[in-house]
Order: C-alpha cells, then sequence, then structure tokens
C-alpha cells in the first residue's frame, strides 16, 4: 500500500484555526469526520483522548501525531492540518506545533496500512521532509509532497 | 565499527515506535556505529533480535512505552528509556552507549528462550527450537503452579483428595482440583504455543484445538507437539492462500474463514492420527517403565540422561510425563528417579559457583546461586544458561550428574508420590534423608566436573 493512499484532499487543512490541545483535536476530528472516515465519531475521539492520556503524541520538531485504531473507523486514514501560528499540543520539547498528522487506524487484522504508516512515521522524524510539508501552500502540493516518500 | 541494538514500541504501535527507530538509525549513522532496531508494532515484532546479535552487541536501547521482554538483555549495557526519548534524544542516547555508560543489566545471564544455541542464525534448527521453546516456556509456569499446588495438597496425607479415604480433607482436595487443572493445561497450552510462534493468533487457536485432542486421546507430549507444528505452519500456509483476497474480506478471514478451515483440518488430523501416536508415546513409557524392573541402573542412567539432556524441553518432558503417570498408577519409585534428576542439574551449576568462584564471572555467580532456589523446586530450567554457553561441555556433565541422583535413587529405593514440588515435598518422601543424599551425590560429582572442565575467568570479571 502507497502511502499517499492514506491521504485525501478532503481531511487536509492548511488553516488550522484553534490554539489549544482540545480545540486542535475538535478541529481535526470534525474534518475527520467530513471526509466520511468515521463510523463513530465520539468513540474515535475517546480514543484519541485516551492515547493522549498515556502520553502526549506532540513529539516536539513541530510535530502531533495523535492516533487511534479503533472500529469506530471505517476506512484508514491520516488527515493532515497545518497552523501558521503554531499551537499547544503539550510537546515534548515544550514548544508549539505546527504540524498534525491525525491518525485513523481500522481495528482489523489488515497490516497493509499500518505498514504504509511506519514508513510514514519514519520519513516525519527526517527535517527535509517536514520542511517540505510547512512550505506546501495547498492541499495539492502537500499531496505531492507525500507522494514523494 | 561499534555494534548497537535498540528496541522500541508504544502502546498503540503504529507511529511513536517507528519514528524511534528511524531516529536511533540515523543517529547511530552519524555517530559512526552500526544499529539494528526490533520494533515492537501493531503489526507484531518485526526486525527481531536474535540471541547471537545480543550476544555480540555493545549495548541496547531500549525505548519503550510498554512491556517486551528484557530478560534476554541480561548481562548486557541497556538503557531503558521512553520511546519520545528515543525519538527526541536518539543521539544523546546513542553517545552514552558508546561512551560505555550504560548500566549492565543484573539477573541471570540469559534466559531460557534467548539462550544462544549452537545451531545458531536462522538455521531451520535454530527456528524449530525457538518454536519449541515458545511452548515450552509458556507451558513451564502451568506445570510449576499445578505441580507445587498438588504436592501442598499432599502435605494432608497422599490420599486426601480421594472422599473414600480416611484421609480425606476438603481444603487438600480443592487445593488439588486446582493443581489437577493447571497440570492438565500443560498439553494444549505447549501445542497452542508452539503453533503461536509459528503462526501468530490463527495457528495458537487450531494448535490449542490440537493439543487439547492430544491430551484427551492420549497421544500426549508427542501429539502436542505434532500439533503444535502441524497447525502453525499449516495457518502460515492458508494465510498465504488467502494474501490474494480484496481487503473487504479482511474481517470475514481473520475471524471466520481460516480458523474454520484450520480447526477443522488439524483437529481431523489429530484425531485420526491419535491412535498410532498414542501408541507410540504409550511403547516409550511401556519402555521406561519396563527398565525398571530389569536394571534400575539402565533405568537410572536413561531418565537421568533425558532429564538433563533439554533441560525442561520435550525429552525431558516424556521422562517426567511418565513418572506423572506411573504415580497415577500407582508407582511412586519412578518418580524419584526423575525429580532426582529434574533437581540435580540446576543444583551442580550452584554448588559449582559456591566452590570455585574464580571459574564464574560476577553476574553468572550472581545467577548461579539463584539455582540453588530452582533447583530445590525442581526446575531444570535454570541451568539452561550455563548449558547454552557451551552445550558439548555442559551438557555431558549434567547428565552424568543427573544419572548418579537417579540411580542412586533407583537403588536406594526411594518413593516420591508427587509429580513436583522438589524439596517441598520431602515430608511425603521415604526415605527422605537418603533421597537428599543421592541428589547431593549427584549434584556435587557433577559440579566438580564442571570445576575440573572449566577455565578461570580473568580476575577484573570475578
Amino acid at each position: 500500500m502507497e502511502i499517499i493512499e492514506l491521504f485525501d484532499e478532503s481531511t487536509i487543512t492548511l488553516d488550522l484555526q484553534g490554539e489549544t490541545k482540545d480545540e486542535i483535536i475538535a478541529e481535526m476530528v470534525d474534518l475527520m469526520d467530513k471526509g466520511g472516515v468515521l463510523a463513530d465519531k465520539k468513540e474515535y475521539t475517546e480514543e484519541i483522548y485516551a492515547r493522549e492520556a498515556q502520553s502526549t503524541t506532540g513529539l516536539g520538531f513541530d510535530i502531533a501525531i495523535p492516533h487511534a485504531k479503533t472500529a469506530a473507523v471505517k476506512t484508514p486514514r491520516v488527515a493532515f492540518g497545518k497552523s501558521s501560528k503554531g499551537f499547544d499540543f503539550q510537546s515534548e520539547d515544550g514548544q508549539k506545533a505546527h504540524l498534525i498528522f491525525m491518525i485513523a487506524a481500522t481495528d482489523t487484522d489488515s497490516n497493509l496500512h499500518l505498514q504504509a504508516l511506519a514508513t510514514l512515521s519514519r520519513n516525519l522524524i527526517k527535517a527535509p521532509f517536514r520542511e517540505k510539508l510547512l512550505a506546501a501552500a495547498s492541499a495539492a502540493e502537500v499531496m505531492e509532497v507525500l507522494k514523494e516518500i | 565499527m561499534k555494534k548497537l541494538l535498540g528496541v522500541t514500541g508504544c502502546p498503540t504501535g503504529i507511529a511513536h515506535t517507528y519514528m524511534a527507530q528511524e531516529a536511533l538509525e540515523e543517529a547511530a549513522q552519524k555517530l559512526g556505529a552500526e544499529m539494528k532496531v526490533e520494533t515492537n508494532g501493531a503489526v507484531g515484532v518485526e526486525n527481531a533480535l536474535t540471541p547471537e546479535e545480543i550476544a555480540e552487541c555493545d549495548g541496547i536501547i531500549v525505548a519503550c512505552d510498554k512491556n517486551v521482554d528484557m530478560e534476554r538483555f541480561n548481562g548486557k549495557p541497556v538503557i531503558e528509556t521512553s520511546v519520545s526519548e528515543g525519538i527526541n534524544k536518539a543521539e544523546e542516547l546513542v553517545q552514552k552507549v558508546l561512551d560505555g555508560k550504560a548500566p549492565v543489566r543484573g539477573g541471570a545471564a540469559a534466559s531460557a528462550s534467548s539462550a544462544p544455541e549452537e545451531t545458531g542464525g536462522n538455521s531451520v534448527g535454530h527456528q524449530i527450537y525457538k518454536h519449541l521453546m515458545n511452548g515450552v516456556s509458556t507451558m513451564l509456569p502451568f506445570v510449576v503452579a499445578g505441580g507445587v499446588l498438588t504436592a501442598i495438597s499432599f502435605l494432608w496425607g497422599i490420599y486426601s483428595a480421594d472422599p473414600t479415604n480416611e484421609q480425606y480433607n476438603v481444603i487438600a482436595a480443592t487445593i488439588k482440583t486446582v493443581g489437577g487443572t493447571s497440570m492438565g493445561m500443560m498439553v494444549p497450552i505447549l501445542a497452542a504455543f508452539i503453533a503461536q510462534s509459528i503462526g501468530d493468533r490463527p495457528g495458537m487457536i487450531a494448535g490449542m484445538v490440537g493439543g487439547m485432542i492430544a491430551n484427551n486421546t492420549g497421544s500426549g507430549f508427542i501429539g502436542a507437539i505434532i500439533a503444535g507444528f502441524l497447525a502453525g505452519y499449516f495457518c502460515k500456509f492458508v494465510i498465504g492462500l488467502f494474501k490474494g483476497l480484496p481487503r473487504q474480506f479482511e474481517g470475514l478471514k481473520s475471524i471466520f474463514l481460516i480458523p474454520i478451515i484450520t480447526v477443522a483440518v488439524v483437529g481431523i488430523v489429530m484425531q485420526v492420527t491419535a491412535g498410532p501416536v498414542a501408541a507410540i508415546n504409550k511403547a516409550m513409557m511401556d519402555f521406561l517403565s519396563g527398565l525398571q524392573n530389569s536394571s534400575p541402573v539402565v533405568l537410572g542412567i536413561a531418565v537421568g540422561c533425558m532429564s538433563a539432556f533439554d533441560m525442561g524441553g520435550p525429552v525431558n518432558k516424556a521422562a517426567y510425563v511418565t513418572g506423572t503417570t506411573l504415580l497415577g498408577q500407582g508407582n511412586f519409585y519412578f518418580m524419584a528417579g526423575v525429580s532426582a534428576a529434574c533437581i540435580t542439574p540446576p543444583l551442580i551449576i550452584a554448588i559449582a559457583a559456591t566452590i570455585a568462584k574464580k571459574k564464574f564471572t560476577r553476574d553468572d555467580r550472581s545467577a548461579a546461586y539463584v539455582n540453588y532456589i530452582l533447583g530445590c523446586t525442581h526446575i531444570t530450567e535454570g541451568a539452561i544458561p550455563f548449558a547454552a554457553k557451551d552445550p558439548i561441555r555442559v551438557l555431558p556433565i549434567l547428565m552424568v550428574g543427573s544419572s548418579i541422583s537417579a540411580v542412586l535413587s533407583y537403588i536406594m529405593k526411594v518413593q516420591v508420590p508427587a509429580p513436583h514440588g522438589g524439596f517441598f515435598i520431602l515430608p511425603l518422601v521415604k526415605p527422605a534423608i537418603t533421597w537428599v543424599l543421592c541428589i547431593l551425590a549427584g549434584s556435587i560429582v557433577g559440579a566438580i566436573l564442571y570445576i575440573v572442565t572449566s577455565k578461570d575467568v580473568p580476575e577484573d570479571q570475578r
């Protein structure tokens, strides 16, 4: 499975409004839901918070990756959001994050999308990849960057 | 070039695990070291570290927010930290290990499941050994719990669980039922977890059913091993067959098609072959119990060698199960030799470490002392790490020691009425002191052989 198959322009936003963790999560979940990804929005949100409760997914170096693997997800999807002013995600480095990948994984035995997610995660560590994402000006451009992985 | 290993994992296992892997590998590359990272993600364990790699590496970084098997790293420099530290401070961590600042992890030198095998690598032999040990190590706690509880119930008297006997005691009967149930899980669990090691969860399901059939049809341990491998490899094959199915069928496949097909095939094969396998099993037991009448010396050597040969593996268990079966038939003599032979190997190691401190490194020595406890509780597995380091030399010594203990037990006509429990059950053993002396004799001879044949370790490691 190609990483790009996990993304869709309908679940990419370059204009996040929120400044707090709760606001950002709500915004991203709404985006997911509008994209028709979720079977149960409430349960998905709970799973996201359950994961955050274990430890924040604000990794530092600009990135947050809240994620949940649950039956409340219909199809595997990664929603991407960017905020120019930055938002607080209780990141490890105490800085504001600018990029968010919200991951919705299905609760089946299929490993294909998990493997694709693993590849995506490995790339997030790389600074040039993040810089290209920060520079992207439209959803289409974000998709272009992701295609290159 | 320094070789480092890493383990990463997080609770959900879909993002952090792999980011930490990448971060550690990059950091190692930058600092001029080689690094392999095992990932414990939602897909399962990938890039698993082999015992050889662990033995050879210069240090290990464990960046995990979930439990992973740490025992295998005993005796190596290990840094344990959170997965986010692994992502954010990868370079710092790698540098720390390269500078030799990682603390050495204590505990026994290596655990049963990760003991380096002489066949090494990923050879077929090693694979089979690994699957087998996955079954054996999962089964063991059931045996220990069941055996010790059963032994405790005998404190009320050997017939305390029999309602028609005057020794009957309701507490003892209850404990014995619990213990017996746990012991009864032995065969199905062995099959299930051999299969799980090969074919993951689908394998486990078919393996457990196959193992249960082996249990019920009397094909016992041999049946369980057959069921385990059959179920594991067959599931792998069936999963492979279904690879082409569209993704929508994923759910259907994993909870419907695969279990039905694999359970049916494995179950039917086990049911059909049960007769012949049970016959082999019975022939082996008959052979062993027949030896008892002919010659206590030959029997003692056979039992001693079997018990020490793989220390808790299938050969050991074959002797052990024969003992427990005969116990059920009221033969208390046979078990005396088996128990003595099972108790001896760990005691050999412990006694050797006590007498000759210069033959053991500091870490090995503290691990060796634990063998006193393991030996006294009939857990032969304690000697595995020491035998695994140098099997060609150590195994024969353990076999000699165990044989002496067993032969003496048979000659002295010791009776052991409980299937497990080591020295816990001494009050039930007749004559108890003689039995302990038999075991000590074998253990001391073994310990002396061990000391004579091993080299001194350098001063600074003692």
